[in-house]
């Protein structure tokens, strides 16, 4: 076989590009959209909102205790989640010298979060790209999670959630690339494994997220692919039990914490937040606070559900399906963490997306005129955009002020700054777990995070056995002021003692009083 | 005297290292497991690292060629007591549905049953078949003498080696044809397969096929799968990695690069290993290497683990060729470091694969013994989700092997799998112990491999004068 060369025209190879030329679209798209983002997560970020839930003072003291003493928690720890979070959030501190350069050690915490929350935006874009979105449409899913008002409140705290968000992300981004390479299987199962040892719940994604891997692949491969992403993802778990049978802590015995108790406890004997029809449980006024902060998303979501099952927009199925099951199973009776929402918002926001999108494209099989249906459609998609925005916007601006506004940080911080220049160090201070970290690194030997009291033998033997009169301070936050009853020790303190300073208004969201206990004699 | 002063000063290092340095000696374990673990899965999957690999690992389909243009290969076939499986060898090249090329069998003149076992077959395609028997001098007989003997007889433009008890498939070497068009290789490597996931016959008696299960024949599944991953996966990380230890098998390698060597070296005990890891170190040669299950040249496994003509000596065997390799030092002839730590690590792989697979388990306990710290624990932990990665691997090739070719796997082998797993690991690491210490005591005796017949045929052997006869000082 001759080839006549001389007589072959010259064509010379195209051009190379780099990254960045490929991606310059998306980049337009995405940069305005991750700086607006990352700016509304970060402003006023110590500030607002307030030391309001405890989780973050607790998940710090954690990540504290990791890189300060070694352990896993500050006290015992007792498996109640597994311990990836906070350990990546003592990786942040350790790499950002975190908790001596921040005032509140609780914000690092938070700077963890918003860090996790600016990737999960782009890896939300990018799973919707690979989900078959135009770059609009994948702009429009970026923008309702980054913008919607659960996101402005939730995702500026510390709280486990969102780190969990953004390897469940990952792991879809991988399970629905166009690579398709063992070593995007291998990722996928490897974030996704991440995720549950971030927060456990984020288990029940894990059908969903095997789902999509299995239809990105070959028909060839999905046996293949099932297999080892299943069995990388179960052996990562396994780590989790192996910790604790290092411990020897697997099993359930006299004296000791272990696993099995905490699986138990959190399935079965916690109790419930009741239902969702009484108005006065907790988990209606969870559920009803979620709906005042947004009442838009998640009931604009739901119709966007029966639009992408009937128009089936099936590479958006197992998005869909990982939305609905956390709805599902918030339903149920059981517990209902308040940042529950968190995990809902990302799948939300991309269902919401890919109806738009499926409806925006949608094309007429037959018909006369064709074209003016579609023409039709589209108005139809931007008229219901419009009057979204429109309605939602009150609740986005008011989330928006108080994000940026608000000052109830300083009340904790401010009380925690008066402990530490009025109270002598060797006092034993009862304080919730916000000030905890700030306080023993200031120097204070005998801080006690006020629960521990009565769940832990080792401090109840140590400052709860002679009393209220083993204790000096009693720091008191808002959240805790009505359940403060139940620690005996802590509230016969109060019963004895005068209130020194108060920081916040009477019905101020994180509001701290603190109680000198005066002593007899 | 001498020896025992080594064994106790080797005892007294042992326990100094023991009690001061455990626990960097953990780690560095740990870190050593954790990496050779690791390319373990690479390798094993590296036909599956894409979502088409696989169907790129096959044979490309051969343009059609007129007769001048096909190339001539010549194929030789040494051989040694196999009267009873080379006539049904030769008879299933001479049905090669390809026209030109020629087989050399070379045999040894002290073995005159096979030479007459085979006369049927020969005399009936004289053009095509040619029998070279040579007078071999004592410690001088092994395969490679036996090639070497007839190196300068090759007519073909290639050279391919078979095994005597081997079923070459028919359309084997127009395929072989139109690899080395599509890739210019010098070197093709095809693929071997074992195909008996039993040692008894279908036949026996259930109290025999259960006997023969336990006793031995546990292990067949394992050393199928041995063959099936090797030459379906682990050639191409090889190939790709630039150090081929090649097998002595269905391997054709071009006859102008095979003088310029001077064809097998007769000290090396796998002459196939060694030859594949010199020609590595000419960045000239080019490798190729196929696999589709359809064209893969079909063994048996040995008919027993232990004694003579078992899985452990020919294992011993393969081992010591791997030591004579490492010992030569050819990884260490690759240009770059990356090439020179993947060569030594291909070369080291039966000694690893042994060392690891004893020392994980005894070091994982003294771990949890020692209450080392729990960091270091866990990392222990992580060559075990390898390992666990690597039997569902397993299991899965155990179900695409039966599916290839046609062979039913059924509940006792993925069982025996599963079970066996960790035995054989123990069998791999005697055969390695063993394979040591016979390369230091230099025991280069070659042990014959038993075949283990499935077809007995009867032939008829007419006495006649040799063809050739040579005699080698």
């Amino acid at each position: 076989m001759t080839t006549l060369q001389s007589q072959r025209p010259v064509i010379s190879d195209p051009p190379r590009t780099t990254w960045l030329q490929t991606h310059k679209s998306s980049l337009y798209v995405m940069v305005p959209i991750l700086l607006l983002g990352s700016i509304l997560r970060i402003f006023n970020m110590s500030r607002s909102p307030g030391y309001v839930n405890e989780d973050e003072g607790t998940y710090a003291a954690q990540a504290w205790s990791v890189l300060n003493q070694g352990e896993l928690a500050h006290y015992t720890y007792w498996y109640d989640h597994p311990p990836l979070g906070w350990i990546t959030m003592a990786g942040w501190a350790w790499l950002t010298d975190g908790f001596d350069r921040l005032e509140s050690a609780a914000m690092v915490t938070r700077e963890v979060s918003a860090v996790a929350g600016i990737i999960s935006a782009a890896l939300l874009y990018v799973l919707a790209r690979n989900l078959g979105m135009n770059r609009g449409w994948s702009a429009v899913a970026m923008t309702l999670f980054s913008l919607t008002p659960l996101t402005l409140l939730f995702g500026r705290m510390g709280f486990l959630d969102n780190l969990s968000v953004a390897w469940t992300l990952a792991a879809l981004v991988f399970a629905s690339s166009k690579s398709k390479s063992i070593n995007m299987v291998a990722l996928c199962a490897l974030s996704f494994a991440f995720a549950v040892l971030t927060k456990e719940t984020m288990i029940v994604v894990g059908p969903f997220v095997l789902w999509m891997l299995l239809a990105n692949s070959e028909p060839r491969n999905r046996l293949f692919n099932g297999v080892v992403s299943s069995v990388l993802v179960i052996m990562t778990l396994m780590f989790y039990p192996l910790y604790a049978i290092i411990k020897g802590e697997l099993l359930e015995g006299p004296d000791h914490v272990s696993l099995e108790y905490s699986l138990k406890w959190q399935l079965f004997e916690r109790a419930g937040s009741g239902s969702i029809l009484d108005p006065g449980s907790p988990k209606r006024q969870t559920i009803d606070y979620w709906l005042n902060t947004d009442s838009w998303l998640i009931p604009t979501a739901l119709c966007a559900t029966v639009i992408v099952v009937a128009m089936r927009q099936k590479r958006l199925w197992p998005v869909t399906g990982a939305l609905l099951i956390q709805i599902v199973i918030l339903l149920r009776p059981g517990y209902l963490p308040q940042p529950y929402v968190i995990s809902l918002v990302p799948f939300a926001a991309l269902v919401i997306a890919g109806a738009g999108a499926a409806v925006w494209n949608w094309r007429f099989r037959q018909g006369s005129h064709p074209e003016s249906l579609t023409i039709l459609a589209r108005l139809v998609v931007i008229a219901l955009c419009g009057t979204l925005i429109w309605f939602s916007q009150s609740e986005w601006v008011s989330q928006v002020k108080i994000a940026t506004q608000s000052q109830q940080g300083d009340y904790g911080r401010d009380a925690t700054r008066w402990i530490e220049e009025n109270v002598p160090h060797d006092a034993v201070v009862v304080t919730d777990d916000y000030p905890w970290v700030d306080l023993t690194q200031a120097g204070f030997e005998n801080v006690v995070w006020a629960y521990k009291l009565n769940l832990d033998p080792e401090v109840a033997a140590k400052y709860g056995s002679g009393g209220w009169q083993g204790l000096d301070y009693v720091m008191v936050p808002s959240f805790m002021e009505e359940i403060i009853f139940e620690i005996p020790p802590a509230y016969e303190a109060m019963q004895h003692s005068n209130i020194v300073a108060r920081f916040g208004g009477e019905n101020e969201a994180g509001r701290y009083t603190i109680y000198e206990v005066q002593k007899e004699g | 005297m001498r020896r025992l002063l080594v064994v106790i000063s080797a005892l007294v290092l042992i326990a100094c290292a023991v009690k001061y340095a455990i626990l960097p000696i953990l780690l560095a374990f740990a870190v050593f497991s954790i990496a050779t673990a690791y390319q373990e899965i690479r390798w094993r999957t590296y036909s599956r690292r894409g979502s088409d690999t696989k169907l790129s690992t096959r044979f490309p389909e051969p343009m059609h060629k007129t007769a001048g243009e096909r190339r001539f290969f010549t194929i030789i076939i040494p051989a040694v007591n196999e009267a009873e499986v080379l006539p049904h060898t030769l008879q299933t090249l001479s049905e090669q549905l390809y026209d030109n090329f020629e087989v050399i069998v070379t045999l040894r003149s002290d073995d005159p049953e096979t030479y007459r076992a085979i006369q049927p077959v020969v005399t009936q395609h004289p053009d095509l078949f040619k029998v070279v028997v040579t007078t071999f001098p004592e410690g001088q007989r092994n395969k490679s003498y036996q090639m070497n003997a007839v190196l300068d007889q090759i007519r073909g433009d290639y050279t391919g080696v078979i095994d005597a008890e081997d079923i070459v498939a028919l359309d084997l070497l127009r395929y072989v044809d139109g690899l080395i068009d599509k890739t210019g290789a010098h070197v093709v490597q095809g693929g071997v397969q074992l195909t008996n996931l039993d040692l008894s016959h279908p036949d026996d008696s259930w109290a025999r096929k259960i006997r023969s299960y336990v006793t031995g024949g546990w292990f067949a599944v394992h050393n199928v799968l041995e063959y099936y991953m090797w030459f379906s996966s682990r050639m191409f990380y090889q190939i790709s990695h630039g150090f081929v230890p090649l097998g002595g098998n269905t391997v054709f390698i071009e006859t102008n690069t095979v003088h310029r060597y001077g064809g097998w070296r007769p000290k090396r005990l796998t002459e196939d290993f060694d030859f594949g890891a010199r020609m590595s170190t000419d960045k000239s040669i080019i490798f190729a290497a196929a696999w589709t299950p359809e064209l893969a040249t079909q063994e048996h496994t040995p008919p027993r683990i232990f004694k003579k003509g078992g899985w452990l000596l020919q294992r011993v065997r393969w081992d010591q060729g791997f030591i004579e390799v490492l010992g030569d030092g050819m990884w260490a002839k690759l240009p770059t470091l990356r090439q020179k730590a993947m060569a030594l690590y291909i070369s080291s792989m039966p000694l690893i694969q042994a060392f690891n697979g004893v020392m994980l388990p005894i070091c994982l306990i003294g771990a949890l013994s020692l209450k080392a710290p729990v960091l270091l624990v866990l990392m222990m932990f992580i060559p075990f989700v390898f390992i666990v990665l690597s039997l569902a691997l397993q299991i899965m090739a155990l179900r695409e092997f039966s599916v290839e070719f046609g062979i039913r796997a059924s509940p006792r082998h993925y069982i025996s799998l599963v079970l066996g797993f960790f035995p054989y690991q123990i069998l791999l690491a005697i055969a390695a112990l063993y394979s040591i210490y016979r390369h230091k005591a230099k025991n280069v005796e070659w042990a014959h491999t038993s075949r283990s017949v499935i077809h007995h045929t009867k032939i008829h052997t007419p006495v006649s004068l040799p063809q050739q006869e040579r005699v080698l000082v």
